[in-house]
């Protein structure tokens, strides 16, 4: 029987006030926590909150269903200090062995591009060890930010003992291969490589445009379709896809319910568990010597780090990594891995830019020029 | 085809800032399209014994000159108006002509210019009204205020349609010292002309609100990037150590916001000694900033170029690092758009028009000489963001095309029956 793992990300990063030059050396703090907190408890109310209650419903009214949650440190530190109801609802959902916490990188970083994978390993090792402290136990599969994967990310997680990664599900990765089975990766075989099906991602959002045809038989046509070929694959979505149109919205969700109970009563497909994709044999292997994301057009790493000032924030950041480790300062450290979030590289994208009398810190060159000029203040921290 | 008689201000070589640089290209792009041109314009004809106040520059003038453009006619008119004319800077200039004059033993007609610019402006109208008996054409198009009573005039005349075309208002140029004859003016102007064309909607706004204009006459037609040949990049630049420079280029007026330039100028040199910040440009702050300057004692940090032209204004660009336009008030504002096109990153004021066309450039409010600074710190500092906002600002250049600005023109015209 072919198998689904559905399962979830979330990240929030931590808004950063904005950064003038002649704030360097005052020393301020560089986060704006009250407008993260609003962003939290705004995303709590319209995302969080009901697709969690439509999974836990799932849970409880449909035999064999479970998913599986990719969500970064950063998010569950945010949610200890400012919500921890909904540390407490995860732990409930834990208990009943339905989800899996698969590990991210702690602070959503592009560590895993950064050459000597030191710092990534900490961080994953951190992150695992914040699982296992809220939950009891932790992954054994790895979802990197922004589903970037490259063979060196490859052996980085099979040295670290991780037996899955979740990858884009894409041509550049899988070439004319049915992205819909387990794959190895080339340059250590243990480890599996697990597909995100990203049209059939697309076409799960697409329950929202008003297509003509009814999106659900739609879904489960293609599901249906795929099954003959398929063994098992990801569709793996964001959370804050669903109730994006307001707080009223309700068909995400409806459409959320609906998919669980019809997937294993209409089609073929059963539901599992990333690590449970794991088992079988695999088909073949896949090797990236560059780095591919699930980003379309261009299926890489440039929208985070494509250009010249994302690099060089990029580059400037990890050039801090000696002075940073040398200082033996654990606040300097979590200062500086919070500031290697890949959110704050993404706001420096100029295709981004826009026209007119933008407000103050909104385009992606002031993202850049305050972020610089964070990180003058933070080196003079060192 | 329509024939159009445009009252315009400059034509190159001589252009002054952006409104000749406007009314130059846009009649240059019309022709393009087929239409027909007689452009009217003020210009002193010093030196000439009386009874010549009407200059007449014809075709072979033209030609003379280098404009061998077909379909356009240009006519100058003798008269002391210029751009950017205040009360007190034309009682200055007519008196210095008048000056220039006597030593010559030129029995120079005490009514030759107007005693004050208001007569001076009606003085010009009757001229153009002159010129108009003489030609024919089908409709009227002028530019900002001191055109309106000859395109009133001219309008009543031939019942022609007119389009008023508004480059900056009293208010933009003087502030609060907005002088009210002469926003009383341009109110009836617009009020009279048959489509406004406003340079922004940021001017577009003012029009609505402050005019009390009706809507649905007033259109936006963004300027574009001024017509110059580009030249290959210097590859000087590299390896070359200098002092990294810092561009103001405008008139010296409250309406620039040159005073925020100086104070930001103070807060970057506090940090980075060896910048050198250029003021090029002429205007009626010019002492009170020089004075500010000494007082701050950065004097050796500051070079007054006083008004350049043409290839100073180019060799400046090539120079700069970076372009910074305060203005406290812009309806538009071509000078980021001319440092864009030298590959210069530009810092501009949120109350420029231009800022509606544009997405990469650094954008300021032009109060926060703070923010000023610390955005000029940032271009001097990251050579990574100056190429980025190059690079991209080619984009930005590439959209704004004197053909566009004509199309949407003759759109209007369309809508008038021409």
């Amino acid at each position: 029987m072919p198998r689904l793992a559905l399962g979830f990300h979330l990240h929030l990063p931590h808004r950063l006030r904005p950064f003038s030059y002649f704030d360097i050396g005052r020393h301020l703090d560089y986060r704006d926590d009250a407008v993260t907190r609003a962003v939290l408890a705004q995303t709590i109310a319209v995302h969080w909150r009901p697709v969690l209650e439509t999974l836990e419903a799932g849970v409880a009214d449909v035999g064999g269903f479970r998913f599986y949650l990719a969500l970064s440190g950063t998010l569950l530190d945010q949610l200890a200090a400012w919500a921890p109801e909904e540390l407490d609802r995860l732990r409930r959902l834990a208990d009943g062995g339905k989800v899996e916490f698969v590990v991210t990188p702690a602070t959503q970083s592009l560590a895993a591009l950064h050459a000597p994978p030191a710092e990534f390993i900490e961080q994953t090792d951190a992150q695992r060890a914040c699982l296992r402290a809220l939950f009891g136990f932790s992954s054994s599969t790895f979802r990197n930010t922004g589903l970037l994967y490259n063979d060196a990310l490859a052996r980085c997680l099979d040295e670290a003992g991780f037996r899955a990664v979740l990858a884009p599900g894409n041509a550049r990765l899988f070439g004319w291969r049915k992205a819909q089975r387990p794959f190895s990766a080339a340059p250590c075989p243990a480890l599996r490589v697990l597909p995100c099906d990203l049209s059939l991602a697309a076409s799960f959002n697409a329950h929202q445009s008003g297509a003509a045809r009814s999106p659900l038989e739609n879904f489960l046509e293609i599901l249906s379709r795929a099954a003959s070929q398929s063994d098992g694959f990801c569709l793996d979505l964001p959370l804050a896809a669903f109730g994006g149109h307001g707080i009223g919205d309700q068909s995400g969700f409806d459409f959320l319910r609906a998919i669980i109970a019809a997937v294993p009563a209409r089609t073929p497909f059963g539901w599992a568990l990333p690590s449970e994709l794991t088992a079988g044999p695999v088909a073949a292997s896949v090797s990236a010597p560059e780095t591919i994301s699930a980003e379309s057009p261009s299926g890489d790493d440039s929208p985070w780090i494509g250009n010249d000032i994302q690099r060089d924030a990029f580059d400037s950041l990890y050039a801090l990594e000696a002075r940073v480790n040398e200082s033996c300062d654990p606040a300097l450290k979590s200062t500086w891995r919070m500031l290697q979030d890949a959110w704050y590289l993404r706001a420096m994208d100029p295709s981004t830019a826009q026209p007119g009398a933008t407000p103050a810190g909104d385009s992606p060159y002031d993202a850049y020029v305050s972020f610089m000029n964070i990180l003058a203040d933070f080196e003079s921290r060192i | 085809m329509s024939r159009v008689l445009m009252l315009g201000w400059e034509f190159p070589p001589q252009v002054s800032g952006g409104l000749g640089v406007a009314c130059a290209e846009i009649s240059r792009a019309l022709i393009k399209r087929g239409l027909d041109i007689l452009l009217v314009l003020p210009r002193p004809a010093r030196h000439r014994p009386a009874g010549f106040a009407l200059e007449i520059v014809t075709l072979q003038d033209a030609a003379a000159r280098g404009l061998t453009l077909p379909r356009l006619r240009l006519r100058a008119v003798d008269s002391l108006l210029r751009p950017y004319l205040s009360r007190e800077s034309y009682l200055r200039l007519d008196a210095a002509v008048a000056a220039d004059a006597l030593p010559h033993g030129l029995a120079l007609p005490p009514d030759l210019y107007g005693f004050d610019l208001f007569a001076e402006v009606h003085r010009y109208a009757r001229l153009v009204l002159a010129i108009a008996r003489t030609e024919a054409f089908d409709l009227i198009h002028a530019h900002d205020w001191m055109t309106i009573p000859s395109a009133m005039a001219v309008r009543h005349l031939s019942r022609r349609p007119l389009v008023l075309h508004i480059h900056s208002l009293e208010s933009d140029r003087a502030g609060a010292q907005a002088d009210p004859t002469i926003v009383a003016l341009e109110r009836r102007g617009m009020e009279a002309a048959d489509h406004v064309i406003a340079v922004s909607h940021h001017t577009r706004d003012r029009i609505l609100s402050e005019y009390g204009i009706a809507p649905g006459k007033v259109v936006v037609v963004h300027n574009a990037v001024p017509h110059r040949k580009r030249r290959p990049v210097a590859p000087a630049a590299a390896g070359r150590r200098r002092k990294q420079q810092v561009l103001f280029l405008g008139r010296l007026t409250h309406q620039k916001g040159p005073e925020y330039f100086v104070q930001a100028a103070a807060r970057v040199l506090t940090v980075m000694p060896r910048v050198t910040f250029i003021m090029a440009g002429a205007g009626d702050m010019l002492p009170s900033l020089v004075e500010e300057v000494s007082r701050l004692r950065l004097g050796r940090h500051f070079r007054f170029t006083g008004f350049l032209r043409g290839a100073e204004v180019e060799a400046l660009f090539a120079e700069a690092d970076v372009y910074v336009m305060p203005s406290v008030s812009e309806p538009f504002g071509l000078a980021p758009l001319e440092a864009m096109a030298h590959d210069v990153p530009v810092i501009v004021s949120r109350e420029a028009g231009v800022c509606e066309v544009l997405r990469h450039a650094l954008k300021v409010d032009f109060w926060d000489v703070d923010d000023i600074a610390n955005q000029i710190l940032a271009a001097l500092r990251h050579p990574a963001l100056a190429r980025e906002l190059a690079r991209n600002g080619r984009d930005d250049l590439k959209a704004l095309r004197w053909t566009v600005v004509a199309e949407r023109i003759m759109r209007i015209y369309r809508n008038l029956g021409c």
